[in-house]
């Protein structure tokens, strides 16, 4: 029962890495089995990613790696030398709220938090992409958003808040 | 603040308005604090070593080469342990029921899958998990008891020789009450019933899947002193069995449950890792810290349901239930949890739901089996009882030709028969049952899924509606009646409210959030009465050192009632205290002062009212108080409610099922819901919203098979399948609104509502879509081999 390689001590060397972090630049020596997610949580001690599975399937790790959604935590540390990540909390303008984060508050799309970063993170490459000309349906965001689990809220709060986010997008509103 | 920007007339009424929840900003920014965000200096990290086995004997246990690995701090083992961690306790601790070792890790024997059997602490996870695999451990095979049945055969090996046998507990219906009329035996009742349907019906193991695992990080100071964060629902009753386990006192422990990531039951539990994580910190004299992984949460979370029910309820001509028999097991997993064999409880004293049933005879045995330990889950026995009912009230309308919403609307408990107590002694407090009924049917969004069904079949798609209803038991319970139904604690709860110097308000409650909002909800209502808009309001929790004392915790759908008339008595008492002291200061007769928008003024009189920092100042410099008062301004209050409170509702679903494949599309979910007064109706929505969800993956796709070695097969989200965003199907709710008398602001719970009836609305959906003469759908989750089958005309 362990989530991580057993890994013979010359594997284990850790190597040096240097990521772009939501515009700073971290850099870590890591083991080569260490993945993005931890090496974010506790490296660069960003702790809004969060962790559900370790496994895959919950995309509650999902952050942006060159502007792609992408799991952290099947994503090796060492695979992301010299990317540019985002994770939730590089998503806010400073002391501004995205327009996604704000329609999360008033659309209650969140109950515990736990999912929120991935949930927000993957809502912030949907109107990315919104921006850029793709169009989404209610339907196609429920495609989109079954990427990530949600245990808490029933996800109707949630593809709201992306609908909503997307609208206000579209009628040029900034956060 | 001056008075005048105090409060604006919209802000007055926050109570019943549809407020955000107040962690918004910090969830979406990812600035939440979870357990297993906390680290700290030194610490060391606990892993586990699991059985890989359903039953053996230990033989031996070498460490000796995960012991000699770098970074390793300290190896444990269950016979190690033994004498040095006592047992756990049992909250629902049911007359005669037996218990296990109550031990953190296996010694002598491992019963289940997944029972920690060696702790490793270590430098960080990644050796702590190397050493775990370094450990060898010699066993004996024993074959394993898989089910219920197998386990109250003749031969079964007995999983704990000193029990003789392997039933936990039986408990049984009606109940002898000193002083009340014997309740009548339903015998006679069903011999000479109308009709008698009788079916066994499986509500099938499954579990919370909240998205946080649970963590326990434990920190150390000399004396000892421990400061334990846990991904809990119950600190004070994680507190109290740390104290009694590690001998340690309780004011030496303090328990956080910082932000905690979804608990639905599940964490309402004790487990052995709470113990386990102090246990080492202070052996090491450092901070220990654990961090479930997602596959040992599939074997280490306690599950729910795992039911099996053979149901036999006889009807008049008329379809009127004239009485019912029950015979049920609950597999209980290798031992009772401290959660006992509450949830089998729960399944029969509320079996008889929403309806008026004349005479019960029901029997519920609790049994053990080499499976994880059963815990609580939303719900807590009440859809293991809603799906057997539900189901057979179909059945008998068919059998009878009677419409589903006909058959209903003859057995419901009418509102003038309110409060009413049911034959297995519940008092069901208030509602219209019928109204309820009645506006489910006149909906418009129930028309259209009617339309939609026959024309849907005139197109040769396979579609089906259903219907059920329930009601929820809440505001769990009154402190005299815990104690006679098997639970060993109190029921009440309490808050403090404090006005601070600057008049702004602090209250403190003993529940604990996990995403139901209660802290938006305490809010609202201390806001209101002191009338000061909602960023005047802080509300903490979740801190044995702060927060006070409470029994049962949070979980029962107990939060919005009993919390919620807690602060309200709590600040009762301030406001009263606040009079006076204003009283004083205006030289005026303290009845004629009054609390307003702004502060405080003597009634009628046009004045400027005295801000709450004003009177606060007063109160905290106490020279200029009225004779004899006490400075300062907080009060604390306890509620303890004088009755449950029953939540109800009505819920219908309309299934497509794909003729090809099997599988079924819930595409429209209607829900008709009413929990008293609603504290914040944004919040009921998606609470109600998020629940009915759950029910679509206890009807559809959720479970935790075992193979007959006794090995699980879910072991990951690919494996245990929660409904995703896009099996959600637009959901139409509507309320009504019938406060309880037996709380002070009207609230029922709503936590629990969604999941309760919604499986039973799914299943009668699908037995209408498959043909008339299929045989009836009797388990869940439905899974597509079986709807196939009900397509073929042929029993799975
Ligand atoms: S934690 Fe990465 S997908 Fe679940
Ligand atoms: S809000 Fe709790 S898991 Fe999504």
């Amino acid at each position: 029962m362990t989530t991580t390689e057993r890994a013979t001590p010359g594997q284990r060397a850790p190597r040096a890495i240097t990521v772009r972090v939501n515009g700073e630049e971290i850099e870590g020596a890591v083991e080569p089995r260490t993945h993005l997610a931890d090496f974010l949580r506790e490296k660069a001690q960003l702790t809004g990613t969060h962790t559900s599975c370790h496994q895959g399937p919950c995309g509650a790790c999902t952050v942006l790696v060159d502007g792609q959604s992408a799991r952290s935590c099947l994503t090796l540390a060492v695979q992301a030398d010299g990317a540019e990540i985002t994770t939730v909390e590089g998503i806010a303008d400073g002391s501004r709220l995205s327009l996604l984060q704000q329609a999360f508050i008033e659309h209650f799309g969140f109950q515990c938090g736990y999912c929120t970063p991935g949930m927000v993170v993957i809502g912030a490459e949907i109107l990315a992409e919104a921006a850029a000309g793709a169009v989404f349906t209610r339907d196609d965001l429920r495609v989109r958003l079954s990427a990530n689990l949600c245990r808490c809220t029933g996800y109707i709060g949630i593809v709201n808040a992306v609908e909503a986010a997307l609208a206000a997008q579209a009628r040029g509103e900034s956060a | 603040m001056t008075a005048a920007e105090q409060i604006t007339p919209d802000q007055r009424r926050l109570v019943g308005s549809r407020v955000p929840n107040r962690n918004g900003e910090r969830f979406v920014r990812g600035a939440g604090r979870y357990t297993s965000d906390i680290h700290l200096p030194r610490e060391a990290t606990m892993a586990l070593l699991r059985s890989p086995h359903a039953r053996a004997r230990i033989i031996e246990i070498d460490t000796s080469a995960a012991a000699a690995l770098d970074g390793v701090y300290a190896i444990a083992t269950g016979a190690e342990l033994f004498d040095r961690i006592g047992p756990h306790g049992y909250l629902w601790d049911l007359p005669g029921q037996k218990v296990g070792s109550g031990r953190p890790l296996a010694h002598g024997e491992v019963r289940h899958v997944g029972e920690p059997l060696v702790a490793v602490v270590a430098r960080d996870q990644y050796v702590a998990e190397d050493a775990v695999e370094l450990i060898r451990v010699e066993y004996e095979l024993l074959s394993p008891v898989n089910t219920p049945a197998q386990s109250l055969a003749d031969n079964a090996p007995v999983l704990h020789p000193d029990w003789g046998d392997n039933v936990q507990v039986v408990a049984t219906w009606p109940v002898e009450i000193p002083g009340l009329p014997t309740p009548p035996d339903p015998t006679q009742a069903l011999a000479g019933a109308h009709l008698t349907v009788r079916e066994t019906w499986t509500s099938s193991r499954i579990t919370a899947a909240s998205m946080e695992a649970r963590a326990v990080v434990c920190d150390y100071a000399p004396g000892p002193a421990l400061t334990l964060y846990t991904s809990t629902q119950a600190p004070h009753i994680v507190r109290e069995e740390v104290g009694r386990m590690l001998g340690v006192a309780e004011h030496r422990i303090r328990v956080i449950a910082p932000h905690v990531g979804g608990a639905f039951g599940m964490k309402g539990v004790f487990y052995p890792e709470e113990a386990l994580v102090p246990y080492f910190a202070m052996l090491l004299r450092r901070p220990v810290r654990w961090v479930e992984q997602r596959d040992e949460s599939f074997v280490a979370d306690t599950p729910s349901r795992a039911q099996e029910m053979d149901l036999e309820v006889g009807f008049d001509v008329d379809g009127r239930i004239v009485g019912l028999r029950a015979r049920y097991s609950i597999d209980l997993g290798s031992a009772p949890s401290s959660c006992g064999a509450g949830t089998g409880w729960a399944t029969g004293a509320l079996l008889p739901g929403p309806y008026a049933v004349p005479a019960v005879d029901i029997v519920a045995t609790g049994v053990v089996t080499d499976k994880s330990p059963l815990g609580a889950y939303r719900g807590f026995g009440q859809p293991e009882a809603n799906f057997p009912l539900e189901r057979t009230l179909d059945i008998a309308a068919r059998q009878l030709g009677l419409d589903p919403a006909e058959i209903r609307r003859r057995n419901l408990v009418p509102a003038a028969s309110m409060p009413f107590v049911t034959a297995t002694g519940s008092v069901l407090d208030s509602g219209d049952y019928t109204e309820m009924l009645e506006l489910m049917l006149a909906r418009p969004s129930y028309q259209a899924a009617l339309a939609e069904r026959d024309a849907g079949r005139a197109a040769g798609r396979v579609l089906g509606l259903g219907l059920a209803m329930y009601n929820e038991n809440t505001n769990f319970g009154p402190s005299g009646i815990l104690p006679l139904i098997g639970v060993s604690t109190g029921g009440w709860d309490t808050a403090s409210v404090r006005i601070e110097p600057d008049g702004t308000v602090r209250v403190v409650s003993s529940q604990t959030p996990m995403g139901q909002g209660i802290e938006t909800a305490y809010a609202q209502a201390a806001a209101d009465e002191f009338g000061v808009p909602l960023d005047a309001v802080t509300v903490a929790f979740g801190d044995t050192d702060s927060s006070h004392f409470t029994g049962y915790a949070s979980g029962a759908s107990r939060a919005a009632g009993i919390g919620g008339s807690s602060v309200l008595m709590a600040a009762g008492k301030v406001r009263e205290k606040m009079r006076a002291i204003a009283a004083h200061l205006l030289e005026a007769a303290v009845d004629d002062v009054e609390l307003t928008a702004g502060g405080l003024r003597v009634a009628g009189s046009g004045m400027d009212p005295m801000p709450l920092a004003t009177v606060a100042k007063a109160a905290y410099q106490g020279g200029n108080l009225p004779e004899g008062m006490e400075p300062g301004l907080v009060a604390e209050a306890g509620y303890d409610p004088p009755g449950m409170a029953f939540s109800y509702g009505a819920v219908a679903a309309l299934v497509e099922i794909g003729p090809e494949t099997g599988t079924v599309r819930v595409r429209r979910l209607i829900f008709g819901h009413d929990c008293g007064t609603q504290l914040n109706p944004a919040i009921v929505e998606h609470q109600v919203i998020g629940g009915a969800v759950q029910g679509i993956g206890a009807a559809l796709s959720e479970m935790l098979p075992y193979d007959e070695h006794g090995q699980p097969f879910a072991r990951s989200f690919a494996d245990y399948l929660l409904p995703q965003a896009t099996d959600v199907p637009e959901i139409d709710l509507f309320h009504t609104e019938h406060p309880t008398p037996f709380t002070l602001n009207g609230a029922k719970g709503v936590g629990e509502s969604g999941v309760i009836a919604a499986p039973s609305a799914i299943v009668n959906a699908i037995q209408d879509a498959l043909p008339a003469g299929a045989a009836p759908i009797t388990s869940i989750p439905v899974l597509p081999e079986r709807v196939l089958a009900g397509l073929r005309g042929c029993r799975a």
